[in-house]
């Protein structure tokens, strides 16, 4: 299958078809999941209202740790293979995928403020998390400092790839360790422990902002290869094996 | 309205978490579409600096 959509003509073909489509589900889902979240579902027994904030928060740290994830793999294909879909892929994820990252620390402080008494804890799901938010600037730094492309792909590769090593720690980390962060209500053996009434906004916002991820990365990546068209255009016009129009009729070879 | 606003004493947390949300979601949603027109525009420029022929 990756051999199949290797090819730059059909993933254009695919990308440019599914933009549309993602965009709109990506956007609905978020409109009705969040605002379901916040005038339809019923407040929680014991926190109130305050549960409330699950619905934007739960979601972000999903996609947070499934755009890690997506970083990490796409990485590996293009550490081992040198694949320019998998770089462009990797490197649209990584700047998403620390905004998520971040939005979820931010709303987590929010709700653990009136819950726990505190915006923040070193408590092992929010340290971990905290980690993987690093990883993620720690691989856009390598991207950005760095000036060889090539160079850059690889160190950023391995920063992603090690980094992996960090996602079964933040979702067992409220089962190894003692934690305040409560324990997974949605993805646990015996089902989910949520009431349906509750469950099902949650699902439609991180189908949402799941199918905006998508959209997201898919535009990132067009953008990522006309990147790579203007700078063999610029190499070419810069080498003088294209002509400007406009340009005195001599070859810059001449010179 | 109150009400609404005072979400049972947890308002400025709730509106907090999702006005954030909706920041972060707008400020990508502002920052792809623009990366994107602005490298059409640049690849439209020099397609028609060079020549050269391409669906940008």
């Amino acid at each position: 299958m990756f051999s199949y959509f290797a090819n730059p003509e059909r993933f254009l073909k695919l990308a440019k078809w599914l933009v549309p489509p993602l965009c709109v589900l990506g956007l609905a889902g978020m409109l009705i999941g969040l605002g379901a979240g916040l005038f339809v579902a019923p407040p929680d027994y014991q926190q109130g209202d305050a549960a409330r904030i699950m619905y934007v928060h739960v979601p972000a740290a999903w996609l947070g740790m499934f755009a890690y994830a997506f970083l990490a793999f796409a990485s590996l294909i293009n550490f081992v293979w040198r694949h320019n879909l998998a770089d462009a892929a990797a490197k649209a994820a990584a700047p998403i995928g620390a905004a998520f990252t971040f939005l979820a620390l931010l709303t987590g402080s929010l709700w653990g403020k009136p819950m726990w008494g505190a915006y923040w804890v070193w408590d092992a799901r929010l340290t971990s998390m905290l980690v993987m938010l690093f990883m993620y600037l720690g691989y856009i730094a390598v991207r950005s400092i760095v000036p060889d492309e090539a160079r850059a792909a690889r160190l950023a590769a391995i920063i992603a790839m090690v980094g992996a090593i960090n996602l079964p720690i933040i979702k067992f980390s409220v089962e190894w360790w003692s934690s305040l962060h409560q324990t997974s209500s949605v993805f646990r053996a015996g089902g989910p422990a949520i009431e349906f009434s509750m469950l099902w906004p949650l699902l439609v916002a991180a189908l949402g902002y799941t199918a905006f991820f998508g959209w997201l990365v898919l535009l990132q990546m067009l953008t990522e290869l006309d990147r790579h068209k203007i700078a063999r255009l610029q190499r070419r016009l810069a080498g003088g094996r294209i002509s400007r129009p406009d340009a005195p009729q001599r070859r810059l070879e001449d010179d | 309205m109150t009400e609404l606003l005072d979400m049972g004493k947890y308002g400025p947390y709730i509106w907090g978490a999702y006005g954030a949300s909706l920041v972060v979601i707008i400020g990508l949603m502002i920052w792809v579409l623009a990366e994107r027109k602005a490298t059409k525009t640049q690849l439209r420029e020099l397609l028609e600096m060079t020549g050269s022929k391409s669906d940008a």
